[in-house]
């Protein structure tokens, strides 16, 4: 042992006693910090369906009176009703044409299959007001396609203000959703299944129908159930489509009621509690499906070169078939919400050339609260988006790489909101404001309207740095533990580095959610904190369509710039 | 350095016991294995040294530290127990270069820039790698990640050094010569090693004492020639090396009569009497021609199979009805033969403990795969 010492034994020993105090302490704090957030504005709304009087009175006994309330509401249950119907009516079509054309660009040698790949996903990234803006230009009784088909047709065999119409007009959203589900589904698919069919004598479209549509149900299943929960929650097309014909849907109903009627708060509890317990049933329904997926993976790792059938005589008219459906659905309501932006009337029989004017735009930056409605809107996104990266980092921390003891139990928390109903969390938060004398001042500032939406978007953060933080090997950081680092030391040295682009993604995600989200700022906005959407909601119910237009145009702007960013930078992509 | 004991260490997962009952002690400058078939234990065992894994009971202790007792609740987290780590990934973190691997413990521990320098450089010299200090994990060979994340366990002087399969993922070349490197490495650095593997060629090269694992429990510990030249269990006698396991009753003091034809065969005569199995390694039988005088080779068999290995022939030769595997350097042709079996080399174990042998019956082909 002569040359033992060429590893000399001087190096100080590490420090002892306080054995993980400060870890300790920052696991349990931000586990604490997330169970505080995420159910903290669930528990006033539930607690308030059960209780007499309102919230802030004292003295409040528990009941089931409301619920009681609520069940002799005609109005409720046709609320109920008419949301049920939306859902069907929204979830049929949503995943046969997104599943349609998921399987055509994934699984054949449809021309043109990128570009149409780009254009699909596209919606995703749009604000919902302002292509329901787009929409009500081209296809509502007035606009320009339905007046050319009443031209050709005698009548228009559609009507917007419906809940047909209201279906419709989701599929905007919901296609690419399943879209983007039923892809990466067919990724994860080896095709030697499908050349075996092929070699077998199958015809192309045999094989798609009995041997690559069964290997899909799961997907096909959960995408169904998505579609069913949006439908159930989505607040502000069934009130620009459905309020001046009188339909309510569950959460329009919600929101008439609590905004009308302040006497009957606790019936609106009562019916948003049972909004929330169902929208849970269903993303429970939804795990379990995915989960079962499993089953049906064929093949571990890469699947060998994806071949596609061949489509031969039906080509040509599927391509066309496929890009008639973008032009309608994804194009036209695009072009319309920007000839609105920039025309002083967008209308049939008007030449939109001879109306130009850039008004629309001068009223956004020369009427105070609606520039506010901008520089508001950006400012929940750049410092939302920054606080929920780093506290999802954390809490990603927590969950998947420490031996804190109730790790287990967040992310099935952090992936919740997606059963919230923005509703829900607005009504939520405003109590939580109401009620807790400390974060009062919150209420009516746009720090009280950033905390709201992030709750709600945690799912759309969270997936983007869980799967990149699984893939880390933990041997890394265990590594790291060994060579003498703490653990908070170890992710900050080791695991945030390696996860930097997961992290930049997450902000980008974060970023556009918050700047598009508005349904629980609906029960926050004052003069002061307005966001985009309350505001453009406002401006429609007004009657001021161009300005709208123009904040929309404004959304987009902003939401493709930084999309454009985070893809060039990081390679961030829209996901389900 | 300090002695590692484990002692009475379990751990049981949701429907399974990983590990049970395991007590060994690393002494001082000592290269110890822990060698045993995939799911044994071997990693959860060294993990629970490391501090990564929780055990439920038992107790580590490093020199006068408890690191682990499950009795007074004492459980130092990894980074408080100075051990020096190589993972079978190496788990080199990419985002930083050579030098800065190396050095990270060292930062940890508050020592000056001029000095981590000068030890990151040293450390990189003893695993001859310092040439390539600023290079990035990316650009580095399997072989040079390996002694990289030698040279980051050993840069602050850890108590113990423990090696989890390192040479797994090098081609078998490279393994050849690193099994060689690796034991000089440690002899010179004079650390308590415990070193994984379930090779047991690594083991038997490499050890100055090795323990045999199977299904989370120790099976036998001692020297390499020791548990190889007197295997405790059948199924050690069949993971290290090949041995041929032979059904039969003592019917005399040194004396067994196989199954089958009732031939007899003369063993040792301290051993286990009744139904018991014979274990004899292939290298340990001799053929003979079927004219050979009995008292020499008292077995009669027939030549079934006759494999080329490159060094030697391996003949499985039928003695009615219980196959023989036998290694011969000349060459026999199919037929009837003779075999002399070595008594000195034979070993006994009672039949009732023949339940735990890794393949049976079965010949473990392992050394000469
Ligand atoms: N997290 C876990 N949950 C349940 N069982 C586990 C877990 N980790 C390990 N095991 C089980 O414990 C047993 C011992 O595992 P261990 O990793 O120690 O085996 P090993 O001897 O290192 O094997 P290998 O040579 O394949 O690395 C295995 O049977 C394994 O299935
Ligand atoms: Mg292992």
């Amino acid at each position: 042992m002569t040359s033992s010492t060429s590893v000399s034994p001087s190096v100080p020993a590490l420090r002892r006693g306080g054995e993980g105090g400060a870890d300790r302490l920052v696991q349990w704090g931000t586990w604490l910090l997330v169970i505080v957030l995420i159910f903290g504005p669930i528990v006033p709304v539930v607690y308030a369906g059960f209780v007499d009087r309102p919230l802030y009175e004292s003295g409040g006994i528990l009941t089931l009176g409301n619920f009681a309330a609520l069940a002799e509401d005609p109005a409720f249950w046709a609320a109920l009703r008419n949301t049920a119907l939306f859902a069907l009516f929204a979830a049929v079509p949503g995943v046969v044409i997104g599943a349609g054309l998921a399987v055509l660009v994934g699984r054949t040698d449809l021309p043109l299959r990128r570009a149409l790949s780009v254009v699909m996903v596209a919606p995703l990234l749009f604000p919902g007001l302002g292509v329901t803006l787009g929409w009500v230009t081209m296809y509502s009784p007035s606009g320009f396609v339905s007046s050319w088909a009443a031209g050709q047709l005698g009548s228009t065999p559609w009507n917007l203000y419906s809940i047909p119409g209201m279906a419709l007009v989701t599929l905007e959203k919901t296609v690419p959703l399943v879209y983007l589900m039923v892809r990466a589904r067919l990724s994860a698919l080896d095709t030697s299944i499908e050349s075996a069919a092929l070699t077998a004598g199958a015809g192309p479209a045999r094989v798609l129908w009995t041997v690559t549509l069964p290997m899909l149900r799961p997907a096909l299943l959960t995408a169904a159930i998505l579609i069913v929960m949006i439908a159930f929650e989505t607040l502000g097309l069934p009130l620009i489509l459905g309020g001046p014909v009188d339909i309510d849907t569950l959460s329009t109903y919600l929101y008439r009621t609590w905004t009308s009627d302040p006497e009957r708060q606790g019936t609106v509890s009562a019916a948003a509690s049972g909004l929330l317990l169902l929208v849970t049933l269903l993303l429970w329904l939804r795990t379990r499906v995915e989960g079962d997926g499993g089953r049906y993976t064929t093949a571990a790792g890469k699947p060998s070169a994806a071949r596609s059938l061949h489509l031969r005589a039906l080509r040509w008219p599927l391509v066309l078939l496929v890009w008639c459906y973008a032009l309608v659905a994804i194009v036209l309501p695009v072009v319309g919400l920007v000839m609105t932006s920039i025309t002083n009337i967008f209308a049939p029989g008007v030449s939109p050339w001879s109306m130009l004017t850039s008004r629309h735009f001068e009223t956004v930056f020369s009427n105070a609260a609606l520039l506010r409605s901008i520089t508001n809107s950006l400012l929940i996104g750049v410092v939302g988006a920054v606080l929920a990266t780093a506290g999802l980092t954390l809490a990603a921390l927590v969950a998947h790489r420490s031996r804190f003891r109730l790790r287990a139990s967040l992310p099935p928390v952090l992936f919740y909101p997606r059963a919230l109903p923005g509703i829900v969390v607005g009504v939520g938060t405003f109590w939580v404001f109401v009620l807790v004398a400390p974060l009062e001042p919150l209420r009516t500032t746009v720090w009280g309207i950033m905390l709201a939406f992030i709750v709600r978007n945690t799912a759309v953060g969270y997936a983007a740095i869980h799967s990149s933080l699984l893939a880390i090997s933990t041997e890394l950081d265990a590594a790291a533990r060994t060579s003498g680092a703490s653990w908070l030391r170890t992710c900050r040295d080791i695991v945030v580095p390696m996860l930097r682009p997961a992290l930049a993604g997450c902000f980008i995600l974060m970023f556009v959610s918050l700047l598009n989200d508005y349904d629980p700022a609906v029960f926050l906005v004052t003069t002061g904190n307005e966001v985009l959407g309350v505001t453009m909601l406002k401006q429609w119910a007004a009657g001021f369509t161009g300005p709208v237009a123009a904040l929309g145009v404004i959304q987009i702007a902003i939401t493709a710039l930084a999309v454009s960013i985070g893809r060039l930078a990081w390679g961030v992509r829209p996901r389900a | 350095m300090p002695d590692i004991t484990v002692s009475a260490l379990g751990l049981d997962y949701a429907d399974k016991t990983a590990i049970d009952d395991v007590s060994f002690t690393a002494r001082d400058g000592e290269f110890l294995t822990l060698l045993g078939p995939s799911g044994c234990g071997k990693t959860t065992t060294l993990m629970s040294i490391a501090g990564l894994t929780n055990p439920s009971r038992g107790s580590i202790t490093c020199g006068a530290d408890v690191l682990f007792d499950s009795a007074r609740s004492v459980n130092r987290p990894p980074e408080k127990r100075n051990c020096g780590v190589v993972f079978q990934s190496y788990a080199i973190w990419p985002h930083m270069s050579v030098a800065e691997n190396v050095g990270y413990p060292l930062r940890l521990r508050k020592v000056r820039k001029p000095e981590i320098g000068s030890r990151v450089r040293e450390a990189l010299a003893m695993v001859g790698l310092d040439a390539l200090a600023d290079r990035y994990p990316h650009q580095l060979s399997g072989g040079q990640q390996q002694r990289v994340a030698l040279a980051r366990a050993v840069t602050y002087s850890p108590g113990v050094l423990l090696l989890d399969e390192p040479l797994s993922n090098l081609d078998a070349k490279l393994r050849e010569q690193a099994r060689g490197w690796l034991k000089e490495f440690q002899a010179s650095v004079g650390l308590t090693t415990v070193f994984v593997t379930h090779d047991q060629d690594e083991a038997l090269a490499m050890s100055d004492r090795v323990i045999v694992m199977n299904d989370g429990r120790i099976e036998q510990e001692g020297a390499p020639e020791d548990i190889y030249r007197r295997p405790a269990t059948p199924f050690v006698a069949s993971f290290l090396g090949s041995a041929n396991l032979l059904d039969g009753t003592v019917d005399a003091p040194g004396r067994v009569r196989l199954d089958g034809g009732g031939q007899t065969v003369a063993v040792p005569e301290d051993g286990p009497l009744g139904g018991v199995q014979v274990m004899v390694r292939p290298e340990d039988v001799e053929l003979m021609a079927p004219g050979a005088d009995p008292d020499v080779a008292p077995l009669r068999g027939a030549v079934t199979s006759r494999m080329f290995v490159g060094s030697s022939y391996r003949y499985v030769v039928d003695c009615d009805g219980q196959s023989v595997t036998v290694s011969a350097r000349e060459r026999w042709e199919p037929g009837p033969v003779r075999l002399r079996v070595d008594r000195e080399h034979c070993r006994l174990f009672p039949r009732d403990t023949a339940a735990g042998v890794a393949g049976s019956d079965r010949l473990e082909e392992s050394s000469y795969a």
